[in-house]
């Protein structure tokens, strides 16, 4: 039970590493990018992306350090039920496809989903969602910049907070240069380099270590891991796929991407995403389960995939892994930088500071809101505090209260703004009350159920119809 | 002339613990070099970092202590440190699920037949 970590690539090769894709997408951002001089060309990619990049951003985005550092993670603490929960977020991107379409439809000429929450159901509820939503864009953020920071050091020994730097100003360069235009084109190409990658260190680790191996080694040393009835691990199944589900149908990061695609592809490329994605915490997850029949000792749960990796595979897997979850953190990063700069552009800048500021004016303003953004969250990352997944999770039950207040606002014209109030505040409320007294596994479950329930109870008293044509308005009207 | 042994390590935290999902990170200080970590009479831990993970533990009592090794050969365990396991009762467990598969069908069925309808 060797822990290897920090000595599988050293700093020199891992600086040349982190410096030869730096540039490379850095290059590919800014070439992407350079017709996102329009503020709908920085913000939603002129509203003309079509399937095939449509389905590979969106699988990209949900390919995220999450899902390649914090699955195997999930995997070694929760087992097998637990690498199932993780892969049952596909079912986010799935269901949110038939609202890519609604959304695009209604809101041909939408920015952002707070806009929607605005429209829909006022003032108070837009507020509430802001503050969550930004919550929670920042929470993702700092999870990820601590994941690149984490794997840089684990594999190559280079410092913490320089390795996170680097991935955070690398992101910023080319998301403020090319704005979605740029994050869209490099996510393709980070996407492809995703799968095969995983595909490649998933073939290696089994013709290394064989399933049985896997089982019986699992059993022995950590037997509730593949217990068929393993308390914390089953009721982390609903939770997450209510966690997963949360996080889809708010954020800006996917609805943005909704304005982005042409009309008849949102729908279409979201559900393609969904399916190509299932398998990659599978095959993720399965690294933290080999860990105990690799006899490699884990010090920290959330460095266990590029130890297994690294360990495993020697300096070929080490290089492997690193370039794989390099271009996932970078695919992520970048989206949630330019979704977040969108959000904090249209409904804080121009909503209280620039309030007749032209297209070109928020253009420029976008792209310094993203090196803030990308400031803010680089010193939230500086004192790691915690684990990825108790960092992540601590968001789970605001994502998952906003579930239903999306769902009915989009579909039923008897939702209230009031149900939408009571249930994102009620959920959160409940949740993360759960979340202290009982575990970050059953939170997101205990907001999304209290929120569906107010919304439900509000709707069915309600008697005010809303006419959903008033979605389509130009933004200006606002 | 003998090297001496190194100095025990000893754990940042060693209070008892209950665990309710088999899942504990230890972390400790000592001298650098390699180190053991013995649950109960089996290694369950050998590297250089002063932490490990402990997952997948079945309801139970428990014992974890560490040793350090240098030049100077292996130093005495640590005081032990005790761990309970009191997994969540199956009963709420499955009441919960019930709960998440009502919630998350319901949000399904919803999606599904609203967006059918206003196609």
């Amino acid at each position: 039970m060797s822990d290897r970590a920090g000595l599988l690539l050293g700093p020199e090769l891992g600086w040349m590493i982190l410096g030869a894709f730096s540039v490379l997408w850095v290059a590919l951002g800014l070439f992407w990018g350079r017709r996102a001089r329009s503020l709908d060309g920085f913000m939603v990619a002129g509203r003309n992306v079509g399937l095939a990049l449509g389905t590979a951003t969106a699988m990209a985005t949900w390919v995220t350090s999450n899902t390649t550092m914090l699955a195997p993670q999930i995997a070694l603490e929760l087992g097998v039920w637990g690498m199932l929960a993780y892969s049952t977020a596909s079912l986010g991107l799935l269901l949110f496809a038939p609202l890519a379409t609604r959304i695009r439809r209604l809101m041909p000429n939408g920015y952002t989903s707070a806009e929607f929450i605005e429209r829909r159901y006022g003032r108070t509820a837009w507020a509430i969602f802001v503050v969550l939503s930004l919550f929670y864009a920042l929470t993702w953020l700092v999870s990820m910049g601590m994941a690149g920071g984490l794997l840089i050091e684990a594999l190559t020994g280079i410092d913490y907070r320089l390795g996170m730097t680097v991935v955070l100003v690398v992101c910023v360069a080319y998301t403020v240069g090319g704005g979605l235009y740029a994050v869209i084109g490099t996510d393709f190409i980070q996407s492809i380099i995703v799968l095969v990658g995983l595909l490649t260190v998933g073939v290696l680790v089994l013709s290394e270590v064989s399933v049985s191996q896997v089982h019986a080694t699992v059993v022995e040393e950590r037997p509730m891991l593949m217990h068929v009835l393993f308390p914390a691990a089953l009721l982390a199944l609903f939770n997450n796929l209510l966690f997963g589900l949360g996080e889809v149908f708010h954020s800006n990061v996917w609805w943005s991407r909704a304005f982005a695609m042409r009309e008849g592809v949102g729908g279409r490329a979201y559900a393609l995403a969904g399916l190509f994605w299932w398998p990659v915490p599978v095959v993720a997850g399965f690294l933290g389960l080999a860990a105990p029949a690799l006899g490699i000792g884990v010090a920290r749960p959330d460095m266990v995939a590029p130890i297994v990796a690294g360990n495993l595979l020697g300096e070929v897997g080490a290089i492997l892994v690193f370039v794989v979850v390099f271009a996932s953190i970078a695919s992520s990063v970048d989206s949630l930088l330019a979704a977040t700069s969108d959000l904090l552009t249209k409904e804080l800048v121009q909503r209280f500071v620039l309030r007749q500021a032209d297209a070109d004016t928020l253009r420029k303003v976008a792209g310094w809101v993203v090196v803030g953004t990308g400031a803010l969250a680089w010193l939230l990352c500086l004192p790691m505090v915690g684990t990825l997944a108790t960092v992540l999770f601590f968001a789970g039950p605001m994502v998952a209260s906003m579930i239903w207040p999306i769902v009915a606002g989009l579909y039923w014209p008897r939702a209230t703004a009031t149900g939408a109030v009571a249930g994102m505040v009620s959920g959160t409320a409940v949740g993360l009350l759960v979340y202290v007294t009982v575990g970050w596994y059953v939170a997101s479950l205990a907001g999304a159920l209290v929120s569906a329930l107010v919304v439900i109870v509000t709707t069915l008293t309600s008697r005010t119809e809303f006419a959903f044509e008033r979605l389509a308005a130009p933004v200006t009207d606002r | 002339m003998a090297t001496a042994a190194p100095s025990t390590p000893a754990f940042d935290d060693p209070e008892p613990v209950v665990s309710h999902d088999g899942i504990v990170q230890l972390s400790w200080s000592g001298p650098p070099g390699d180190y053991e970590v013995r649950l109960d009479e089996r290694v369950f831990y050998r590297g250089r970092l002063p932490s490990a993970h402990l997952s997948g533990l079945r309801e139970g009592d428990y014992t974890v202590s560490i040793r350090a090794r240098d030049d100077g050969g292996w130093s005495p365990w640590s005081p032990a440190k005790h761990i309970t396991v009191r997994h969540h009762s199956l009963p709420l467990v499955f009441s919960l699920m019930a709960l998440g598969l009502l919630t998350f069908g319901g949000t399904a069925v919803v999606v599904l037949r609203s967006s059918r309808r206003s196609a």
